[in-house]
């Protein structure tokens, strides 16, 4: 796939970001045996709706800003853009570029959209995690390590 | 803030015919819909009296209008999360933990409603049939002994006119009608009620139950007396332990004017609900020396008319019944009806909770739960009582807490291990909020300003209060002390957070019409009358002497059902 020609001066997320999200979330909580991951939980949508709508302005532009110094860097390393990568260049670029001063800002701000975005889908909350609509009463149960927490 | 046009005269009351007066003539008003108004509504309708309610803001009715209540978090549009434009639009009750998205059709858009800030204060409003009983904690306690001598003793602003006998009697009616969940405890500082079972503690809470305990002579631990239903109460459903209770019930597991009062005032025929009614003032008569009746503004069309009753009860909340009481001025009351004293406005208090404590608790790993208890654990105050002496401050603070496993932070790593790791609960970890009395200082006041108008063409409220002296040294000691207990206890990870809210922001503001034994030093006597309108009653937030620490909605509620009680003795005896 073509790198997208990404405006150096540009202050928001558009829909051919969705994509890009989309596998950068994945990279960050993948699809997992029996368990759909960021993507099947429509993360890019998820990320671009809470940018624009619910963060700051300023905080915004550091998101889309990030976002662009990201696809520079993985054009510099790789010569060419995240998404054409394998899963395991994807990987390690994410992880390095997460060390990078540069970078580590980004994937932070990646990582804890792909979390909670994750995490209060459909997928996340009732697959990834257990999720109890109407409990009834409140009761103690037994916990054994490797247990999956509540969603809410 | 531009000019806006005043509203429509209304027609003097002589020009209107007798039909037209007959049918704007009840038998009681209730001005206000919310936690004490709704109760009113419900003991005078009970009582035999036909009820007119004026609700400044919009209709919500039972289960119907809990557009949010099922939602799931992947259903709301921004999974829960604030808008950058409701927050800009809202920056007031954006700062309240409450006003969610799932919430926010139950707070005033505060554009809509400005008021003047002299020091700032955040002025949290819920403008709707059920007010802030929609989106109350829910939390209770009854007042003590000690919190009603407080003041005689020490000195402080004006005695309380009753003490906790006046109101044990109410507290027992109310509780019974609210549903209370509680255990009995046996302490005098926050004597117990007619409870439904108790909700449950965790281990974890047991345990720091027993550690206080063992390492004090007066700290205590409880489950928190909560307005949560814990079995099926007079045709309202139990608490399904969603803890999303701020939506709306459909289950009526929670106490609200909408699940409760108003539906047992409707049932008995007499009631008279008229929403989107602004009022503008109480109508004195200076022949009967009563008030008559109540003026209104539509809040849409913005007509004025008049309505007029026996009995006026004011449960505006405590500073809307404040504006109105100093906008109801006449030849007999010219800075407001029941001003002789000149404090009308003054003595505001809220709640001081700036002090937030919270630890791991390095035990009970292979223990969880099932539920999301809508409640938690309250530790009673302990300070300058019995042998407990403070020379840093007057009065004290309790705590409400709560035992959770809810990881915080973010794991490391990228991948399938972080995936894993955001599965585990992490350690137990409990946190605690002081909850502390604020003192009633006489410059913590509200007016009303002299040019600028809302909407509604009624003058803007000034609010110009703070926190003091006795409470700044009160937050330093709840810090301090939660820390201790929690490092005795043996839990690890201890942080203190001290917050700098301005008052109002705790959403338990009280006073500016204080009780009390003589109308030069108060505006509403033992039985919430006002002074000089003896058909006027007072009974929410506003009428409160001294602040206490409990949560104050039961008390606001006791003193309702007292006062209204009162009321109707006192019509029947041809008094009023």
């Amino acid at each position: 796939m073509p790198v997208l020609q990404r405006d150096a001066q540009r202050s928001a997320l558009g829909a051919r970001d969705v994509l890009l999200l989309d596998d950068l979330g994945e990279i960050i909580l993948p699809a997992t045996p029996g368990l759909g991951g960021a993507r099947a939980a429509s993360i890019g949508l998820y990320m671009i709706a809470t940018v624009s709508t619910c963060w700051r302005v300023e905080e915004e532009l550091a998101f889309v800003r990030g976002l662009d110094a990201l696809e520079a860097a993985c054009v510099g390393e790789h010569g060419k853009g995240f998404s054409a990568l394998t899963d395991a260049q994807k990987l390690g670029f994410l992880t390095r570029w997460s060390l990078d001063p540069a970078g580590a800002g980004m994937v932070a701000m990646l990582k804890r959209l792909s979390v909670h975005g994750y995490l209060t889908s459909e997928i996340g909350a009732t697959q990834a995690l257990r999720y109890d609509p109407v409990p009834g009463s409140y009761r103690r149960i037994r916990y054994a390590k490797g247990d999956k927490r509540w969603a809410t | 803030m531009n000019a806006i046009p005043a509203p429509p005269a209304a027609p003097a009351a002589a020009q209107l015919n007798i039909k037209a007066t007959a049918g704007h003539t009840y038998d009681a008003i209730v001005i206000g819909s919310g936690i004490s108004g709704g109760l009113a509504a419900k003991e005078l309708c009970e009582l035999g009296l036909r009820t007119l309610v004026l609700e400044r803001g919009r209709t919500v009715e039972h289960i119907k209008d809990y557009p949010t209540a099922l939602s799931a978090p992947w259903e709301l549009p921004n999974r829960n999360q604030l808008s950058r434009q409701m927050r800009a639009e809202n920056p007031i009750a954006s700062r309240h933990s409450s006003f969610q998205e799932s919430t926010e059709h139950f707070f005033v858009k505060d554009k809509e409603h400005p008021y003047v800030q002299t020091r700032p204060y955040d002025w949290i409003r819920g403008y709707q049939v059920g007010g802030r009983s929609l989106t109350w904690g829910r939390w209770t306690q009854r007042w003590s002994e000690d919190d009603f001598e407080a003041n005689a003793r020490e000195g402080i602003a004006i005695d309380w006119p009753i003490r906790y006998r006046d109101l044990a009697p109410w507290y027992s009616y109310v509780e019974k009608f609210v549903g209370i969940s509680g255990n009995r405890d046996g302490l005098a500082q926050v004597p117990d009620g007619d409870f439904l079972p108790p909700l449950p503690m965790t281990l974890a809470e047991q345990h720091f139950k027993r550690q206080l305990a063992r390492h004090y002579q007066d700290r205590h631990l409880i489950i928190a007396r909560m307005a949560n239903l814990t079995a099926p109460h007079l045709g309202r459903g139990s608490c399904q332990n969603r803890n999303l209770c701020q939506r709306g019930c459909p289950f009526g597991g929670y106490f609200s004017s909408n699940s409760a009062s108003l539906p047992a005032a409707a049932a008995t025929g007499l009631l008279t609900m008229r929403p989107d009614s602004v009022v503008d003032s109480i109508i004195y008569d200076p022949a009967s020396g009563k008030a008559k009746g109540v003026r209104v503004i539509d809040a849409h069309t913005r007509a004025s008319t008049e309505y007029f009753a026996k009995i006026v009860f004011v449960n505006g909340s405590t500073l809307n019944t404040a504006l109105i009481l100093l906008n109801s001025t006449s030849d007999r009351f010219p800075r407001g009806m029941g001003n002789d004293s000149g404090e009308l406005g003054h003595n505001l208090m809220d709640h001081n909770c700036n002090a937030t404590i919270g630890a791991e608790i390095p035990l009970f790993e292979d223990q969880y739960y099932q539920g999301r208890r809508p409640g938690g654990v309250y530790l009673p105050r302990f300070r300058n009582l019995g042998s407990d002496r403070t020379s840093a401050y007057l009065r004290g603070f309790a705590y409400q807490g709560n035992t959770t496993r809810t990881p915080q932070g973010m794991p490391p790593g990228l991948g399938a291990d972080l995936k894993q790791a955001l599965l585990d609960p992490g350690p137990w970890r409990i946190s605690m909020r002081g909850i502390g009395e604020c003192l009633p200082y006489h410059s913590n006041r509200v007016s009303l300003n002299p040019s600028l108008r809302d909407a509604w063409g009624i003058p803007l409220l000034e609010i110009d209060a703070a926190f003091g002296d006795n409470e700044h040294a009160m937050t330093r000691d709840m810090l301090a002390s939660g820390a201790e207990m929690f490092e005795r206890a043996g839990f690890t990870r201890i942080t203190t957070q001290e917050a700098h809210d301005s008052m109002g922001l705790r959403n338990h503001e009280m006073g500016t019409a204080r009780m009390g034994r003589d109308a030069r030093t108060s505006v509403l006597n033992g039985q919430n009358q006002v002074w000089g309108a003896p058909n006027v009653f007072v009974t929410d937030g506003a009428c409160m002497t001294s602040s206490g620490t409990a949560n104050p909605s039961l008390t606001y509620m006791a003193l309702t059902a007292r006062a209204a009680h009162f009321a109707v003795d006192q019509l029947r005896k041809g008094n009023l």
